[in-house]
């Protein structure tokens, strides 16, 4: 006969499964910090040529790691592909679409600032570059907020108010030394939780596989 | 019979295999027969077995599907198949508080 003993036994059961199943999907923090080193990279060169009135080429360089970048990202998503290809879950494809979104956002005012640089259209002036750092790190700081709260992590929702603090103050005090500002937010904000994720997914892999 | 008694729950739900499987499936979107025989630990033919009792019940949908040549079925939890899981659960959860 089932006893009360028995039902606490058997949803112990279910609370298991379930989490263990969830655990499978936890980001490895890979793309984060390849990410975060290739732009602080970017960014440190753009600042030191800036300062130094040198030319490194910024243009080549930035073309260059954004080329390294997304062929790392492909090798990372088939490569993850290949792994979770058994399973597929709503946080995952929630994930996916945060940053897909964000990236493409980010893209395209990268792309269209540097147009708007050069152009003076029905006599609105251009937009400076530097709005770049400011408005990509608004939409860092949404793909952040966003993917701690489908992850349900709240450190890495957290981690959007540290963006958004950035860009307040590049808002607020336009000068070439945004860029390193942007370099060490990039580090602190996107290096930095990337490793804290990785360690997390190690940590978790090792718990399922032992 | 109490409204609550332990007999009366699910019987399609009630056995340990059927029971991880629906775990996993509320844990996920979408699995694979592989992942869920390593899920649950089950050989091929036991996991067909039960897999079948509960797509009959409809409590899950199978989509097949072929990967180069190898095919692939993907498991999903259907909304009644959901439903009876939460009953089953608030079921359990009566039992203890009683």
């Amino acid at each position: 006969m089932e006893t009360q003993s028995q039902a606490i036994e058997e949803l112990a059961f279910i609370k298991k499964i379930i989490s263990e199943s969830r655990e499978s999907f936890v980001e490895d923090g890979k793309p984060y910090i390849l990410w975060g080193v290739i732009v602080a990279l970017g960014m440190t060169l753009t600042y030191i040529s800036a300062m130094t009135q040198t030319e490194l080429y910024v243009g080549y360089i930035w073309l260059g790691l954004s080329l390294l970048g997304w062929a790392t990202i492909i090798y990372f998503v088939k490569d993850k592909k290949k792994k979770a290809a058994r399973t597929r879950s709503f946080v995952d494809r929630i994930q996916g679409a945060i940053w897909g979104a964000c990236g493409m956002a980010i893209g395209l005012t990268v792309v269209l600032i540097i147009v708007r640089d050069n152009m003076n259209i029905n006599d609105v002036p251009p937009i400076h570059q530097y709005y770049i750092c400011f408005i990509t790190a608004i939409i860092i700081g949404i793909a952040y907020f966003l993917s701690g709260i489908a992850n349900d992590l709240k450190w890495l929702s957290n981690i959007g108010y540290g963006w958004w603090a950035g860009a307040i103050v590049m808002i607020l005090f336009p000068s070439v030394h945004i860029l390193l500002l942007y370099a060490i937010l990039i580090v602190l904000f996107h290096v930095v939780p990337g490793i804290i994720l990785m360690k997390r997914y190690k940590a978790i892999i090792t718990k399922i596989a032992n | 019979m109490s409204k609550y008694d332990y007999q009366n729950i699910d019987d399609i739900i009630h056995s340990r295999i059927r029971l991880a499987i629906m775990a996993v499936l509320i844990a996920v979107d979408e699995a694979e027969f592989i992942y869920l025989r390593e899920k649950v630990n089950a050989t091929d033919g036991n996991l067909s077995v039960h897999l079948k009792k509960l797509e009959d019940a409809k409590y899950i949908t199978v989509k097949k599907s072929f990967e180069g040549r190898k095919p692939i079925s993907h498991y999903k939890l259907s909304s009644g198949g959901r439903k009876a899981f939460e009953a089953y659960i608030d079921s359990l959860e009566k039992l203890i508080k009683k």
